[in-house]
């Protein structure tokens, strides 16, 4: 009942966020409901479980990274507020060339930085990418962190990611740090550039990234 | 009490499972339809269209160029992709089908006159900096003219036909991305300035030695043009927006000079489009004394371009459409008054102006993305079909490009 009750949640918390409106009409109809029948001493259950929805709404910062996790599959659920110094977020696409030659590069970074604050996630949001298709290209990618499938490109609309590899930095209140290409170059070998890397080790060192914003190189996001 | 907890959890379980069947229900929903037949993406394809606008703007530019050639007031050869250098080849086939005179009524001619060109344009675009480019475009005419013979043929009796062949107006072009795309929005238009200086490297008509003056190639005035480019993509469309406007340097035409043009285009010589019009003649060349000189003023030209694009199934092929009218100032042409003298000089001059000319484009783009670099495009362009028009050539012409880019 518990894992129910937190899918259940994760969900409305997912929702929630996609469209505030109708789901605070939801949750608002939802506890008045759940009032009525308090008030006959049995919806404590129910009431629990809205305020756990307003409560993590109130706790976690955008955007809600969530969905299913396309190289290890099942569903996973990313709370930026859990690392220390920040959350990449890349965002893959499982044709494009400039996405599939920094994979590589992605994985070093991850590697290096994940011990020291860090965590990675990679988004697909391609509407053109087959889910199937595309969770079958990274489960033999070899990447080293999950990679959220995101229906509708609604992570990507939040975040007004544009191409892949497309990077997010932010910190864990949930406020973009640095967001751009992962480099200078739709190769990563011949980058001369290396933004995201200059980035996060600014950031460790407690600075602010030298841009805010860089030129991301790439294939569009087809939404 | 035990009920109302019984009737808490049933509500909790059906409404548990009722918002897990709809993401399940979502979900398969979604892989269904992902797993559907669509087009086929080819890899790096997600900037296609982008260079497929690059193409519309190529095209564009080379499908004026054969009304005339060595134009210079349509937008700089830019680059609207994450490229570094961009190259392109093409060749437009002009053909003037009619002229239209100061009162805007078109004489289509006759079959025994015509004018045709073939423009080779070369531009070549390079990144100076991360949101700075510069460009070239060489432009190599043909042009072929034939006056009172048989249609197609070699010239009759009483006909001449003539035939020349020369560079153009050479161009330097300068843009900036003002309004970069580094992030996805679904209103904000990527945004470009260019300015872009015309070169008199081709012949202009008071430099011509033949008797059609197929000869001339190029406007003889430097061009100084500035403007902007606004594009915007969404999934399968895009749209375009090109306003410009242009100064053509005053010129000295020294009385020898003068003397060989025999005053036929002096003040019909300035459509910003390097050939003026051929007897459309203006201006007061003609009887000029020795030591005397004409100072010809062309002023100023725009232009506004706009058009959009529909690619099917957000694929390798481009259609697109757009507009092009475009207005030129007469030429101011001073002369001394009569008895004689130079220009800056304290004599009185005698001065008058052109009549104004408007044309207006209307063009149709194909291009279709070979790979990830290569394009290729067929633009047609059409100055008969909707107006203003007034004081110039009006001709349809066909323009084959190909198009190269290196990436970043």
């Amino acid at each position: 009942m518990r894992n129910t009750l937190n899918v259940c949640t994760d969900s409305i918390l997912t929702k929630f966020r996609a469209n505030h409106q109708l789901w605070f009409g939801v949750a608002l109809a939802l506890s008045l409901g759940v009032s009525s029948v308090g008030v006959c001493g049995g919806g404590l259950q129910v009431q629990q479980v809205v305020q756990q929805v307003v409560e993590q709404v109130k706790a976690e910062p955008f955007p809600q990274l969530s969905g299913l996790d396309l190289v290890r599959g099942g569903l996973v659920r990313v709370k930026v507020r859990q690392a220390r110094l920040g959350t990449v977020v890349v965002f893959l696409s499982m044709r494009c060339p400039c996405s599939a030659s920094h994979q590589s590069i992605l994985n070093q970074l991850s590697q290096r930085f994940t011990p020291l604050g860090f965590q990675f996630i990679g988004v697909h949001s391609n509407a053109d990418e087959e889910a199937v298709a595309a969770g079958e290209y990274f489960r033999k990618s070899g990447l080293i962190f999950p990679v959220i499938q995101d229906n509708k490109s609604k992570i990507a609309d939040t975040l007004g990611a544009f191409k892949t590899p497309h990077v997010f930095v932010l910190n864990p209140e949930g406020e973009v740090l640095f967001q751009g290409g992962v480099d200078n170059s739709h190769v990563a070998l011949a980058a001369q550039r290396h933004y995201l890397r200059d980035a996060l080790a600014l950031i460790v060192e407690g600075k602010k990234p030298a841009q805010k914003e860089v030129r991301v190189l790439g294939c569009e996001i087809r939404r | 009490m035990k009920f109302a907890a019984k009737f808490t959890a049933e509500l909790v379980t059906k409404f548990t499972a009722e918002l897990v069947t709809k993401f399940a229900a979502e979900l398969v929903t979604k892989f269904a339809a992902l797993s559907g037949a669509r087009a086929a993406r080819r890899p790096g394809s997600g900037f296609m269209l982008l260079c497929g606008l690059g193409s519309g703007v190529f095209g564009m530019n080379q499908a004026q160029g054969a009304a005339c050639c060595g134009k210079s007031s349509a937008a700089p050869f830019l680059m609207v992709g994450d490229d570094q250098t961009q190259l392109s080849l093409g060749v437009a086939l002009g053909n003037v089908v009619a002229q239209i005179a100061d009162d805007g009524v078109p004489n289509f001619g006759s079959s025994q006159n015509s004018e045709t060109s073939q423009t080779y344009k070369l531009d070549l675009a390079t990144l100076l900096s991360d949101r700075m480019q510069g460009g070239l475009s060489v432009p190599v005419t043909t042009y072929s003219v034939l006056r009172g013979g048989s249609a197609g043929g070699a010239s009759t009796g009483s006909g001449i036909s003539e035939s020349s062949t020369g560079l153009g107006d050479l161009r330097l072009s300068l843009g900036y991305e003002v309004l970069p795309a580094w992030s996805y929005s679904s209103w904000k238009p990527q945004g470009f300035l260019f300015s872009a200086l015309t070169l008199p490297t081709g012949r202009s008509y008071d430099g011509s030695s033949r008797t059609l003056a197929t000869d001339v190639t190029g406007a003889g005035y430097f061009s100084w043009t500035v403007g902007a480019l606004l594009l915007k993509k969404w999934t399968v469309w895009d749209a375009f927006l090109v306003p410009e406007i242009h100064y053509a340097l005053p010129r000295t035409l020294w009385e020898r000079e003068a003397a060989i043009g025999g005053g036929v285009a002096i003040g019909g010589d300035k459509r910003g489009d390097g050939r003026g019009d051929r007897g459309a003649a203006t201006g007061p060349a003609r009887g000029l004394e020795t030591g005397t000189a004409l100072r010809l003023s062309p002023g100023f030209g725009g232009s506004l371009g706009v058009g959009f694009g529909f690619s099917p199934r957000s694929g390798q092929l481009r259609l697109g459409f757009r507009l092009q009218p475009r207005v030129e100032q007469g030429v101011q042409v001073s002369a001394p008054a009569a008895g004689g003298g130079t220009l800056g000089s304290a004599r009185d001059y005698v001065t008058s102006t052109g009549v104004s000319v408007a044309t207006c484009d209307t063009g149709i783009d194909v291009s279709y993305m070979m790979s990830s670099v290569d394009s290729v495009s067929v633009s047609y362009v059409d100055q008969t079909l909707l107006g203003p028009a007034l004081n110039s050539g009006l001709s349809r012409s066909l323009g084959i490009g190909f198009q190269h880019r290196w990436e970043r």
